[in-house]
């Protein structure tokens, strides 16, 4: 099922603007967003091309006919948003920008309700967003929701300047809780380079205290595919040789568990245990944490897989999965709702949270 | 003592308790049987006590923890003694902290760790190393390197014989391993006396639920393998040998194929009975699944075994259990069961923690059938209103001296879980037994409300949060989230939304769980965002809200849900 403007999604397409134009564009990816009645996030796009898409995707160069971004927001909503197997939808919209714009937008349009779910900007200047009848906010009509940004425009016909980059605030604002992090950017829609080392050392607090989430987001030779994005990548701890981790107390303990995710997901550190282990674990401790692309192997399950650009769907099958390339990028978010730290008060007023994007190779 | 903190106990041949723990400040106790403590590592000193053994001795104990000061050991205790001097046993392997530690019936004790060190006579830099102690002439036999591995896993037979188990993942076929050591191994040869290494079973890769048995002239091995490429395929599985380890027949229990174990505690007696109580939940297809108890039965040593039961059955007053009664109970965890055997042939007790009433307490069962049927089934241990009492995975929380069943459990200085104290309860039969008819005749009394006093109560709530009294609304939230969140902080977060109207619409009762939900129609005035302080507001519309509502402690409490998180702070 499409969301709105998959008419414009079909007919870039069609032109060929959206892979081959997206092969040779600004782009910039921010891989989470979440969004329901109490949280949302903000991300703010910072343009500095003069070469921008027309209204209908075109590359129609500067001037007013292309003064155009390409934003596609890929998301899974209601019941789908907590399901780490489901698919993403695409919503996909060109919008006006400006050389050197910065537009900053509620996806979720909680705020800027009345302007479109754009922010901080004087409607009596530059307006030209306004004017278009369109609106920013991607996720206003399919609250809760979790997803991914991903914008592109033109950047000229050989440029190679990445001219996209942008910034993301998640925020609740109920309890003014917030974390962020800084988007990617590049000049193809090939993201595979952002994904999180893997693997990548991370510490966890104790269970009993603090929740220690990833958000899961795989990545491919096209991180902008039309329509719909099932894009499968496995998040595990393996520490030494067969899912690992260590205690607080240099112990290594087995039986870890390892968790697929399509499009976007967050997966519970606890759910990549297994019981015995979390029971044993209470203090938390420290892991590798691996994440790579797997592919429909037929009646070996999902396999581990590497990029191959000979294969239909870019995978091969690895050999292991420690072979495997690194296919996710990996955020974790710490929270604790209890309003304390090491069992202390940690003068909060209830909730404080922390993540961290987990840098690539 | 802290909420994670670990304890042990034994008891001596006059089935007198033994118990050490960590105390609050992480500093290791002993506890005599006439309730006198002793600290054993000196205060004032630097210490980082860790992990902790018990074996029992005959009339006393035999403690064993790491310790990284003075010096990064093993270090043994034996009580009683006139001065806390442990001796360090771990010599120059690297103990890390976790050991057994078990006396045989010559009053030797071996203990069985793992360490870090490397060395050349193995390829792995994790290892299991053995030695024993004869408390008769003082005598400590050399350490042995037993074979790689992690978990150091052993049982020892009353004449002093015993079987060492590892989980090996390098080196070839990850796998279960055994080495067995007669008792009248030479301690000072090269192997320490161990037989060869046998392959038990291939096991790709395991949990840390990993448990040896002694029945009679039997070994018996347990252990939860995960198996798939997603290593969700649990399978709790073991292994016997009838000829000291030479070979080993292995079982599964295929009924419980996909369920993941959190615990696992046995008992067994002279005639071949064996009880395994299991903490289960079927993860093949959700993480979701509330955890529950069930009883695997064996009468030949394990040779054959029952499907496993699950233990729980709803509480009813005067009528028969419906399939909706029996279903309500997996939305409720249950956790740690403990079996023991009585003095009466046939007799067997098992208590498990279940979180049924939204808090959590004891549950206890009596069989005079080895567990085939029931003679006082799911009986409610007291519990004073308002509290909540647990178990740990290990050690077992029941034991048998003077005749009678006695419970060690976990109880919870408040709704934040943060600290515990351990408390002994008394369980002879006939107790239990007026523990059960105590338990029919208050049921009435505890009945829980229908659903007019829930809409006065959920009424009184929106009433509350209409008027933006958000004192008395927070007087309707569970203890949970008010145990972590004060008046004052909870006040503070208040505010931002205005409701206009709020009109419950309709309740549906489970048990103790209630889904209520409400009109309401809200708006958010202009308040300044903290982190940019751009103004922001909302104009008024209609929602509806979901909430779920609590029986707990005699009336009904709004579960605070934070909705972004998906989170809650109860625990059931």
């Amino acid at each position: 099922m499409f969301a709105k403007n998959t008419l414009a999604s079909a007919v870039a397409a069609a032109i060929g603007v959206s892979a081959v134009g997206a092969a040779q564009a600004g782009t910039a990816f921010w891989p989470y967003a979440a969004l329901s009645e109490t949280v949302t996030t903000i991300v703010s796009v910072i343009n500095t091309s003069d070469y921008n898409w027309s209204s209908g995707g075109a590359a129609n160069g500067t001037g007013a006919a292309g003064d155009n971004l390409h934003y596609r927001f890929y998301y899974k909503s209601g019941t789908a948003a907590n399901d780490k197997l489901a698919k993403c939808e695409e919503y996909d919209e060109y919008l006006p920008t400006s050389y050197n714009d910065l537009q900053t937008i509620d996806l979720s349009g909680h705020f800027g309700a009345e302007t479109s779910g754009v922010l901080f900007n004087d409607p009596s200047i530059n307006n030209q967003w306004q004017q278009s009848g369109r609106d920013y906010a991607f996720g206003r009509n399919v609250l809760p929701a979790r997803g991914y940004l991903f914008v592109d425009t033109y950047d000229g016909p050989t440029a190679r300047s990445e001219s996209l980059s942008g910034e993301a605030f998640v925020f609740e604002f109920g309890s003014g809780a917030a974390w962020g992090y800084q988007a990617y950017h590049w000049y193809t829609s090939d993201y595979r380079w952002a994904a999180s080392a893997s693997p990548s050392n991370v510490s966890i607090m104790p269970f009993t205290e603090i929740t220690t989430a990833f958000f899961v987001t795989p990545v491919d030779w096209d991180q902008a595919p039309d329509f719909a994005n099932d894009y499968r990548a496995r998040v595990e701890f393996v520490t030494t040789s067969r899912g690992d981790l260590y205690d607080r107390d240099e112990n290594l303990i087995s039986g870890t568990v390892p968790q697929d995710v399509v499009c976007v997901a967050r997966v519970d550190a606890a759910d990549m245990l297994s019981d015995g282990t979390l029971a044993r674990l209470e203090d938390g401790g420290w892991a590798k944490l691996w994440n790579y692309r797997v592919k429909n192997g037929g009646a070996a399950g999902w396999v581990p897989a590497v990029f191959d650009p000979q294969q239909s769907d870019g995978l091969s099958a690895a050999s292991s999965a420690r072979s495997a390339d690194a296919g996710a990028v990996v955020i974790k978010l710490e929270y604790n709702l209890g309003g304390t730290i090491n069992g202390e008060s940690s003068g909060t007023n209830g909730v404080f949270n922390n993540a961290i994007m987990l840098a690539p190779n | 003592m802290d909420a994670n903190s670990d304890w042990a106990y034994s008891l001596d041949a006059s089935d007198h308790l033994w118990l050490s723990y960590y105390d609050e400040s992480r500093m290791l106790r002993l506890r005599d049987p006439k309730g006198a403590e002793s600290l054993l590592v000196p205060a004032g000193r630097a210490q980082s006590p860790s992990g902790l053994a018990m074996a029992a001795r005959s009339a006393g104990a035999a403690v064993l923890w790491r310790d990284k000061y003075p010096e990064k050991g093993l270090y043994l205790f034996e009580a009683p003694s006139d001065e806390i001097r442990p001796q360090e046993v771990g010599g120059d392997t690297e103990p890390l902290a976790r050991f057994v530690a078990e006396t045989d019936g010559q009053g030797k004790t071996h203990l069985l760790w793992y360490g870090e060190k490397a060395t050349e006579a193995s390829s792995d830099r994790y290892n299991l190393y053995y030695r024993n102690w004869r408390q008769s002439d003082q005598a400590l036999s050399e350490i042995a390197l037993v074979m790689p591995g992690i978990y150091p896993v052993m049982a020892v037979d009353p004449g002093g014989s015993l079987m060492a188990f590892s989980w090996q993942s390098s080196d070839g076929p990850q796998r279960i391993a055994s080495r067995f050591r007669p008792a009248d191994a030479v301690a000072d040869k090269d192997d320490g006396g161990f037989r060869a290494e046998v392959t038990v079973a291939e096991v790709p890769s395991i949990t840390p639920i990993f448990e040896a048995l002694r029945l009679g002239s039997r070994w018996m091995v347990l252990w939860v393998g995960q198996y798939g490429l997603d290593r969700r395929d649990f399978r709790l599985e073991g292994a016997y040998s009838d000829d000291d380890g030479a070979r080993w027949t292995r079982f599964g229990f295929d009924d419980l194929k996909g369920f993941d174990i959190a615990s696992l505690q046995t008992a067994s007696d002279a005639e071949g009975h064996l009880m395994l109580a299991i903490t289960a939940r079927n993860r093949q297809v959700d993480d979701r699944a509330k955890q529950d108890v069930y009883l695997i039965r064996s009468a030949d040593r394990g040779s054959t075994w029952s499907k496993a039961s699950p233990l729980r059955a709803p509480e009813l007053a005067g009528r028969s259990a419906t399939e909706e009664d029996r279903n309500l109970l997996a939305f409720f965890h249950a956790r740690n069961p403990s079996v023991a055997f009585g003095e009466t042939p046939g007799e067997i007790l098992v208590v498990w923690e279940d979180w049924r009433t939204i808090r959590s307490g004891l549950y206890a069962s009596l069989s005079k059938d080895f567990g085939e049927t029931w003679a006082l089934s799911n009986v409610p241990l007291p519990r004073p209103r308002g509290t909540n009492l647990g178990l740990r995975y290990e050690p077992g929380a029941i034991y048998v001296a003077g005749g009678s069943y006695h419970v060690l459990a976990e109880r919870y200085a408040d709704d934040t879980f943060k600290s515990k104290q351990l408390v002994q309860i008394d369980v002879a039969p006939a107790v239990l037994s007026d523990y059960a008819k105590q338990r029919s005749e208050s049921m009435k009394a505890d009945e829980i409300a229908g659903e007019a006093q829930l809409r006065q109560r959920a009424e009184g709530y929106w009433q509350a949060m209409r008027d933006g009294e958000f004192e008395k609304a927070y007087d309707y939230l569970d203890p949970f989230f008010k145990a972590v969140t004060p008046l004052n902080a909870y006040v503070a977060n208040m505010g931002k939304i205005k409701y206009a109207e709020a009109k419950v619409e309709d309740i549906k009762i489970q048990g103790p769980l209630a889904e209520v939900n409400t009109k309401i129609r809200a708006s958010v005035p202009a308040f300044k965002v903290p982190t940019t302080g751009a103004m922001m507001s909302q104009p008024e519309r209609e929602a509806l809200v979901k909430n779920r509502w609590l029986w707990l402690d005699g009336e009904w409490v709004n579960e605070f849900r934070v909705e972004s998180q998906d989170a809650v702070f109860t625990r059931y």
